[in-house]
């Protein structure tokens, strides 16, 4: 029976026009009973389907229905009813369809026919319409859509599930299983009988493939058929005992009742449905569903991190038979759950990996415009969710109500402020309770730390005034050594670099030691510095002598690096280098290596740097290297073949127009280039802030370490000539070698040199050890002489005063302090105003993810415990929220409110490091890499201003997040290189100014007010005292945790400058407590994370009219789609679990409707509702509407257990039966869409790759796991990596999904690209020669009978008949005729099966 | 279909008289069409494989100029850039995609009037503008997005992302092949050129059957197609086919279901472009005259390699192919990788040059070769990139890109040569006259290929889809 659109239709439309007479003329006035008929029947149809192009302003094709007049008017192809003649008006000839290009409603499915025959009866009875005013233009836009809503809620699936009878059909000895109860009533009402049972080979097939997705093995169909033979019942319909099964009633246990247990497919259903392959097969549906990828697709395709663990967590989900209302859950709201679900072997929390299915969005890269990406991305979203799990396309009311459904363009937009509000993330998934134990043991341990650390120092506190005082003795005698040190260098440099003057002119002229120079060529050039590695790792230049580290050693006259740790590394740069060039030849240990640096200039981190390459890009190939290739691009050069070992000539110069150039062995390699995007231009490497490494890329690089030897190393500040350059090549390495200096140098200077030289060695060791050398105090105190605001200024500045001059001196510099201290926060108020405190209670309005604790800020004096090394702490941080107070381990994010930009810099006072990073979320955009996205990796280990430029995105809603690295959705780190791998990463964070001006905010000089606002010193001794007790009050305060800020910042500086003890040399009594802490710290496991969302407070959206979200118009509140819950959602937060517990609800029409009817897809190959993502008015309606609801029905009392919906419909004899037709099934039904006989179908991609390895042997039963790359030949086709711009070519041939949007069903095309893979795939052919192999091997000496007979029943489930055998036969004796060895033969004969539709097909 | 069951000896019969014997003409066009469309119960699409009225051309080549021209630099001269050059950009200056925005920059390549028609072109397509009066440039093209992936997408299927069909899908959807043993779409690559960003997705079928997505041939491959080589000799290819045949002719009868038969008759078919395909590639036949006007001679490496692609083409053109795109090779300069190789944000001078000189000579030798072969009428040659390019420059020498208004043109039968459609400002920064859409730019393919774009519709996902979503006009001015 065709549903209704109302109850109130359910009167044939015949009697009531009979009824009501028929009129002659519309203009007359209708009867009561004929505008009864018409408000009932007509209006609201023409208010649904017609009135949005045929009413008020709209007057598609010059017709209006919005009134009496307009009708009798009619259209542009004349009158649109001729009174009393249905047959004759042109409004229901195009309601009919009758016309080809005029079909009304317009796109629309064709109106019921209840609907068309209430129109004809209409028109026929004159058209009596009591609309005799057209509307006012208020009225009509008012009404329309509620009237239209109120009409459209009557679709059959929005309609309450029903509990309907099972019926009795005439036939009753078939089967009692309900299924096949309604779906016999229905054949017999066509005078249909189902298909005779399938033969038992064919069933165990379809349903070992329809449960798992794999071929049954040959034993389990010998089982299979052994039992039906057995079992006569078998072959007839379930008993009485299964029908209580399948009512949800225990079986009576009778004599009998070994025949239920005895069902053969009862028991290879328990199996394969309690097998782990199960949880594979049907994961992978629901991905389909999902449009699971582990990449965002679009330019660069970047990862959607550790989106495989959503993966397993569904295997896990069905394999457990998670119940279906609780996985939408988990999917919507899976973080918001009171009661989430724990994985028990591994403790972490399955509940909120079903967000992640939120996060598996395409996105644009670094979209301009980043609400348009917003729009797309939210747009996919409610696509993805109304699809999957309502049956619904919400997303097509984005931009007005919805053609067909009752879904309005308001529905879109409170749902659109539901997935708005949430925020991607990374999230944690471990155990807080896990994560307790270890915090409550640190928090024990650290607080004793605090406190011995307190004892130290207060007891170096005393001291404190005496070591201000203290004279060190051999101060003077530093200097003097100093002095002499800079005079022995000066009288060296002046001989060497007379004779190196000499030599290098006279090279020039004629030709040089390492052989004739080409006439012509250029001078050679002089480098700033120089390693020869002749005896060790000096400059023979400059002074940049190097520091050999790790295995580096200096042999032969040349520098070894194995590869693994070893590097040299300089002092900082004496000068700027802007245009540069590096030089030196070198020998690569091995050609296999990747990604080793030979010669680097880089910033003292190693976060910026330039260097000479090799294979880190590409393999055997040379590049210039630079942080995350801002500078680099491949060179395409000649790659480096059997050239281990050799030394060769490189050459990287960086020009002054931003163009780099490489060159090997004097000539150009590839071409230059030069870089464009991100911080592409010249680098400026500042002195004292820059370095030069050799056999490592920088500092911090993955994979940095170079394997091989240098001979010769030189540094050029500027950009050498291409000639310069060949002819350096061509004068070797030795250029000026050491020997050729000495030789140069006038032999009546060589003594005087040489002691030079040794006198020089002597100094600089002894200045080394020397006290003024390594005592802080000595440092701080040379320091404080050069800053303002450094804390021992006014002891440095007044110590040698007294009496009125000191006093005068005192009260001056507190003057001028406060007068400094006034002007900085004027100008701090004004220009850089403070939008967060993270100090005080602005701190609770922030949001907290991963293992930040929700609790108030940090205090002034927080601390972390370093995790390694001999110091203790490395300072005291200022109030704020800190992501490391008791470990690194322990990261997560920290968000903001959300807020409009409206300034052009952001500046925040951060902290972090080991790759966390703070952003600007704008528009929710997750992946911002590239300079429109303001953002910072934070590298620094104290506080300090990060600003962040937001001009270009003035206007938009953003919000801040700190991160560490593990939880950003987009770390920002070298290509190829991994973030830190033992989970640590860090930040802190205490202030957020929003301004105008680049510069951020001054810091003010705290500390000084513990001075100048306390009484004042008489005398230095006086002063000296003062520091002494202002030191062991703040450490008393300290040790209580209740530290001011100038306190923090006064104790602070004698932490980090090491003139209090944190140094466990210092305090060996410590060591035993801070063992313990680290021990505990460095067990624990890195934390787990997963794609997910996250909450902040929730926001309404604008509705978008015509969805131009440029034109924002009302909000609207959130909630879900007013035809189902009209209620807005009422929430701070997003409204995630309130749209999840709509959707779940079991009261929600079409929620189990539209699971049953996937699950009855994936069994039966056609949905009780074909099309099954669409339940709406486009979609095709149920062909068996009662069993849908008996089953959804059925699917909710038995707790929405998929694995039980499963088992009772492959119970039921229609999933026995055959799939040959009746003659009268392809009359009658030719779509089969009665099921009276079984569906073919084609294999699903997946299934044809595993039903490969299965068969050969070389499938692996390891499950889950990161992916694998797309060309493994082992795991199963749902462990394959999915990204979206690199696609499995063979599963996508087989119609494997695009992963864009939900696709319920999938296509089963036919295309030669299938037949050219299974004929010349090499993946194919070698797996055809492993299975014959393995039936060779397993077979000795067997007959062709037999082994033939073991290959079919592998490939097909079934031997072969005596007629195949016949072929086969022939197919062989040809090969081997033709030469072939055996083994080859009989892979020709696997091959060939491969290709056998039988083999592709299910039947 | 005949419900009663078949002998096996029948359905072999039905099946296929013996490998390469018969063609069967069904597999690209009516036959999988119609079941496609009937397995998707998709009954409002309608009856693919005809056109809606006569069609002016048979086939496309789709020049795609992936990283974006600057067309201030090529077809959209701009004497206004010439004497501001230097001067700070006197109107707003929209969001770009690095914003390191310079000053109006002057073009490089000299501008003037080209052909009988007169069009202003610059230097920098030498010999494409020599055929000036066959082309009808638009001016006014713009786009919805600033960054290539999504442009890419947007340019190929209407939308900015994955999962619809492209262009070269829609009208093998909506026509038919003429050649059942080439694919309908092919996508061309030679030497070093890549997929565009947004990967494979851009020459998808999208929602539409797998059988309309492209092929992508690298015409100096080997293989040119995966897959394509046997791994044995025809004897023994023959042998295996004729035995699958056999058995699977038993599982045909048992199941009469119209797929199997389907998947049968595919072997035909594929075995058929086992050669089809290597002998489209094998240019040995053309004549040395003809390489000579492609530049398949020329010391220009990619120039040679971008030649071979456009001789292709016309191959694939005469063997009745719908649609195939051609794709430019990188540089490598200011930017300009494999899947962008124009895009020039730095050394826009040096890299457009570059890449021009790759282009010109063989995309005018197509024209050239396609007009002496009575080809041209019956083909569209449409040359676009993504977006256009500032009139401002990006650090010193580079151009951002700019979708707010910029060139393509347009070649062929039906298309009014030594014309120009739409303007941009005195800058060339805004369409301003006549603004075009990508919409427009397709619903004026269709409708050379004799498709009315609002007609050529796919239900999918409760939706009738159009590869011009809910837009665009016929641009009647560029028809001749």
């Amino acid at each position: 029976m065709t549903p209704r659109p109302s109850p109130i239709f359910s009167a044939p439309a015949a009697s009531i026009a009979l009824a009501l007479g028929i009129a002659t003329s519309a203009s007359a006035a209708p009867t009561s009973e004929q505008t009864e008929f018409f408000e009932r029947k007509i209006r609201p149809v023409l208010v649904s389907e017609c009135y949005e192009c045929h009413s008020g302003k709209k007057a598609k094709g010059g017709l209006k229905l919005d009134w009496r007049g307009a009708v009798e008017k009619g259209g542009d192809t004349g009158p649109a009813i001729v009174p009393g003649d249905a047959a004759k008006s042109l409004l229901i000839q195009t309601i009919r369809h009758e016309d080809a290009d005029l079909k009304m409603p317009k796109n629309g499915a064709k109106l019921d026919d209840d609907v068309i025959a209430d129109f004809v009866a209409w028109v026929n009875m004159g058209a009596p319409d009591p609309r005799d005013q057209p509307p006012s233009e208020q009225l009509a836009g008012a009404s329309t859509w509620d009237a239209t809503l109120a009409l459209r809620k009557e679709w059959w699936s929005f309609q309450p599930r029903k509990d309907p009878a099972i019926p009795t059909p005439a036939d009753t000895t078939w089967s009692d299983h309900p299924v096949d109860r309604f779906l016999l009533a229905k054949m017999e009402s066509r005078g249909l009988h189902p298909a005779p049972d399938a033969d038992p080979r064919t069933i165990i097939r379809r349903l070992s493939f329809a449960l798992t997705g794999l071929p049954p093995k040959p034993d389990e169909i010998e089982a299979f058929v052994r039992e039906s033979i057995r079992n006569p019942k078998s072959a007839e319909p379930l008993g009485g005992g299964a029908l209580r099964l399948a009512q949800g009633l225990e079986p009576v246990e009778t004599a009998g009742g070994g025949q239920e247990r005895g069902e053969p497919i009862r028991n290879s259903t328990d199996r394969l449905l309690a097998s782990p392959q199960f949880g594979e097969c049907w994961a992978r549906h629901w991905m389909d569903l999902m449009r699971y990828a582990e990449s965002h697709g679009s330019e660069g395709d970047p990862e959607i991190r550790e989106a495989w663990r959503y993966r397993d967590y569904l295997i896990r989900a069905f394999n457990t038979d998670v119940p279906w209302d609780r996985l939408i859950r988990e999917h919507l709201a899976g973080d918001l759950l009171p009661d989430p679900r724990w994985n028990a072997a591994d403790g972490f929390n399955e509940s909120i990996l079903g967000t992640a299915s939120l996060r598996l969005n395409e996105h644009g890269f670094q979209p301009v415009d980043s609400l348009d990406e917003q729009v797309k991305t939210v747009d996919n979203q409610i696509d993805v969710v109304s699809k999957a799990f309502q049956g619904l396309t919400i997303s097509c009311a984005r931009c007005h109500d919805h053609k067909f459904d009752a879904i309005g363009q308001r529905d879109f937009y409170a749902l659109f402020g539901v997935f708005a509000s949430s925020r991607p993330a990374q999230v944690m998934i471990d155990s807080p309770a896990k994560l307790e134990e270890t915090r409550s043991k640190l928090t024990a341990l650290k607080s004793q730390i605090r406190e011995a650390l307190a004892d130290a120092w207060a007891a170096a506190a005393q001291n404190a005034p005496a070591r201000l005082r203290g004279e060190t003795p051999d101060d003077r005698e530093s200097e003097k050594l100093r002095a002499r040190i800079a005079e022995t260098e000066r009288q060296l440099n002046e001989i060497e670099g007379a004779a190196r003057h000499r030599l290098l002119q006279a090279r020039n002229g004629s030709s040089g030691p390492s052989g004739p120079l080409q006439a012509g060529a250029a001078s050679m050039p002089t480098p700033i510095a120089r390693w020869s590695f002749k005896n060790d790792a000096r400059d023979s230049v400059g002074s940049l002598h190097g520091e050999l580290l790790g295995g580096a050693v200096v042999k032969g006259g040349r520098l070894v690096l194995n590869g693994a740790d070893a590097c040299f590394q300089t002092p900082p740069l004496p000068i700027t280098l802007r245009e540069k060039t590096l030089e030196a030849w070198a020998a690569p240990e091995n050609l296999e290596q990747r990604g080793g640096g030979v010669l680097t200039v880089e910033t003292l981190n190693g976060a910026v740097f330039d260097s000479i390459v090799f294979a880190e890009k590409d393999a055997r190939q040379w590049m210039v290297g630079s942080n995350n290739f801002r500078r680099t691009q491949s060179l395409n050069g000649p790659v480096e073949t059997d050239t281990a070992g050799d030394f060769v000539h490189l050459a990287a110069v960086f020009r002054a127009d931003n163009s780099i150039a490489l060159f090997r062995n004097g000539a150009a390699y590839g071409k230059p280039y030069t870089p464009g995007g991100d911080d592409s231009t010249l680098r400026d490497f500042t002195a004292g802030g820059s370095r030069i490494l050799m056999g490592r890329r920088h500092t911090g690089g993955e994979r940095a370490f170079f394997a091989g030897q240098i001979k010769e190393a030189r540094l050029y500040d500027r950009a050498l000539a291409a000639e310069e350059i060949a002819t350096s090549f061509s004068a070797g390495p030795e250029g000026v070698s050491t020997d050729d200096l000495e030789r140069a140098i006038d032999p009546g200077q060589r003594a005087q040199r040489a002691s030079l030289q040794h006198s020089l060695q002597e100094m600089r060791a002894k200045l080394l050890a020397s006290p003024a050398h390594t005592d802080p105090w000595k440092k701080a105190l040379a320091q404080a002489q050069k800053e303002d605001g450094n804390p021992l200024r006014a002891w440095v500045h007044l110590r040698g005063m007294t009496g009125a001059e000191f006093a005068d001196q005192w009260a001056a510099m507190g003057k001028d302090w406060r007068k400094a201290q006034e002007a900085v926060r004027a100008e701090n108020r004004a220009e850089c105003p403070t939008h967060w405190n993270l100090a005080s209670d602005d701190a609770g309005q922030w949001f907290r993810e991963g293992a930040l604790k929700p609790e108030s800020p940090a205090r002034p004096g927080e601390f972390s415990i370093e995790p390694s090394g001999s110091r203790i702490l490395t300072g005291l941080y200022p109030g704020g929220v800190y992501s490391h107070l008791l470990s690194q381990k322990f990261g997560g994010l920290l968000t903001s409110p959300r807020f409009k930009i409206e300034t052009n810099n952001i500046s925040v006072r951060a902290l972090g490091g080991k790759g966390a990073m703070v952003r600007l979320i704008v528009d929710n955009y997750p992946l911002g890499v590239n300079p429109i996205f303001p953002k910072a990796t934070l590298e620094q280990d104290r506080p300090g201003w990060i600003k962040l430029d937001t001009a270009y995105r003035k206007g938009s809603w953003a919000y801040l997040e700190f991160g560490t690295f593990d939880d950003l959705t987009r770390p920002v780190t070298a290509k190829g290189q991994s973030g830190p791998e033992d989970g640590r990463s860090y930040f802190g964070v205490s202030q957020i100014t929003f301004q105008n001006r680049p510069q951020p905010p001054r810091e003010e000089d705290k500390c000084a007010a513990l001075f100048f606002d306390a009484p004042a010193p008489r005398n230095a001794e006086d002063l000296a005292a003062n520091y002494g007790s202002l030191l062991t009050e703040a450490i008393a305060a300290w040790r209580k945790d209740s530290l001011s800020e100038p306190q923090r910042a006064f104790l602070d500086f004698f932490v980090r400058n090491g003139l209090l003890p944190s140094d466990l040399t210092a305090l060996p009594a410590l060591q035993p407590l801070v063992s313990e802490y680290r021990r505990i710290e460095s067990a624990m496991p890195p934390l787990r994370h997963a794609p997910g969302v996250i909450e902040a407070r929730g926001h309404d959206a604008p509705l978008l009219p015509r969805g131009d979200y440029k034109k924002p118009g009302e909000l609207i509140p959130r909630g879900y789609l007013q035809a189902l819950n009209p209620e807005p959602f009422h929430t701070l937060l997003s409204g995630r679990l309130e749209l999840a517990n709509a959707i779940a609800d079991p009261r929600n029409p079409l929620t189990a409707r539209v699971m049953v009817n996937r699950i009855w897809y994936h069994l039966f190959g056609r949905g009780l509702v074909p099309t099954v993502d669409n339940f709406g008015r486009l979609g095709d309606r149920p062909t068996n509407p009662e069993l849908l609801d008996y089953l959804a029905d059925r699917f909710v009392k038995d707790g929405w257990s998929c694995k039980e919906m499963i088992r009772f419909l492959v119970t039921s004899r229609a999933y026995r039966m055959s799939s040959q037709g009746s003659a009268k099934a392809g009359e009658v039904d030719p779509g089969n869409e009665l099921l009276s006989h079984f569906r073919v179908r084609r294999l699903e991609a997946e299934s044809i790759r595993d039903s490969l390895l299965s068969i050969s042997g070389e499938l692996s039963a390891q499950m889950y796991g990161p992916p694998e790359p797309i060309g493994d030949k082992g795991r199963r086709s749902i462990y394959l990596a999915v990204r979206r711009n690199n696609l499995s070519p063979f599963l996508a041939i087989f119609d494997a999904p695009k992963p864009f949007s939900t696709l319920g069903r999938r296509d089963a095309t036919n295309v030669p690209a299938q037949s050219l893979a299974l004929l010349n795939d090499p993946f194919v052919i070698g797996l055809a020669g492993k299975w014959a192999n393995d039936v060779l091997a397993a077979t000795p000496g067997a007959s062709v009978e037999s082994r033939v007979s073991r290959m079919f029943e592998s490939a097909f489930g079934r031997p072969p008949r005596p007629d195949e055998l016949v072929d086969v036969r022939q197919y062989l004796d040809a090969r081997a005729k033709d030469g072939a060895p055996q083994d080859r033969v009989w892979q020709d004969l696997a091959q060939s099966l491969f290709n056998l539709k039988e083999f592709l097909y299910l039947r | 279909m005949n419900p009663l069951p078949l002998s096996r000896r029948e359905m072999l019969r039905r099946c296929s008289l013996g490998f390469g014997s018969i063609a069967f003409a069904g597999l690209f066009s009516e036959n999988a069409n119609a079941k496609a469309a009937a397995s998707q119960g998709n009954a409002a699409a309608p009856i693919p494989g005809q056109p809606h009225f006569t069609p002016r051309v048979k086939n496309v080549i789709f020049c795609y100029m992936s990283g974006g021209v600057s067309h201030v630099d090529s077809f959209d001269p701009k004497p206004e850039l010439t004497r501001r050059h230097g001067q700070p950009v006197p109107v707003p200056v929209k969001p770009t995609m690095f914003n390191q925005n310079g000053n109006l920059m002057a073009s490089p390549w000299e501008a003037r009037p080209r052909g009988k028609s007169g069009v202003m072109m610059t230097d920098l397509f030498p010999k494409i503008a020599g055929c000036a009066d066959d082309l009808a440039v638009i001016r006014s093209m713009t786009s919805t997005v600033s960054e290539h992936a999504q442009g890419n997408y947007f340019f190929h299927t209407g939308f900015p992302f994955m999962g619809h069909p492209s262009a070269g899908a829609w009208v093998n959807y909506g026509l038919g092949s003429e050649n059942e043993n080439l694919p309908g779409f092919v996508v061309l690559q030679s030497g070093a050129a890549v997929v565009p960003h947004g990967g494979l997705g851009l020459f998808s079928n999208g929602f539409l059957p797998a059988q309309y997505q492209a092929s992508i041939i690298k015409v100096d491959g080997k293989p040119p197609l995966d897959n394509i080589q046997p791994r044995e000799t025809d004897t023994l290819q023959r042998q295996r086919l004729g035995f699958i045949r056999e058995l699977d002719s038993g599982f045909a009868a048992q199941t009469r279901d119209p797929s199997v038969e389907a998947a049968i008759r595919n072997y035909e078919t594929a075995y058929r472009m086992q050669a089809a395909v290597p002998e489209l590639c094998d240019i040995s036949g053309e004549t040395d005259a003809t390489k000579n006007l492609y530049g398949l001679d020329s010391p220009d490496p990619l120039t040679a390699a971008y030649a071979k692609q456009c001789l292709v083409a016309r191959r694939l053109v005469e063997r009745g192919v719908r649609f195939v795109e051609l794709s430019c090779l990188s540089c490598g300069i200011g930017a300009g990788n494999g899947p962008n190789p124009w895009d020039q944000h730095g050394k826009i001078k040096e890299g457009h040059g570059e890449m021009a000189h790759q282009v010109d000579q063989p995309i005018a030798g197509l024209i050239r070769d396609l007009k002496s072969r009575g080809l041209f009428e019956s083909t569209l040659i449409i040359f676009s990139g993504e977006f256009g390019r500032t009139p401002f420059s990006q650090g010193s020498d580079g151009r951002d890109h700019n979708p707010y208004g910029f060139s393509l043109w347009l070649a062929g039968g039906g298309v009014k040569g030594g014309s120009v459609y739409g303007a941009t400002d005195d800058l060339g920064y805004y369409a301003v006259e006549n603004v075009t859409t990508v919409y427009d730019l397709y619903a004026t393919v269709l409708h050379l290929l004799g498709l009315n774009h609002e007609k050529l519709t796919y239900r999918y996902g409760g939706r009738d889809f159009r590869l011009t979503d809910v837009h665009g006009h016929v641009l009647k001015d560029v028809l001749s």
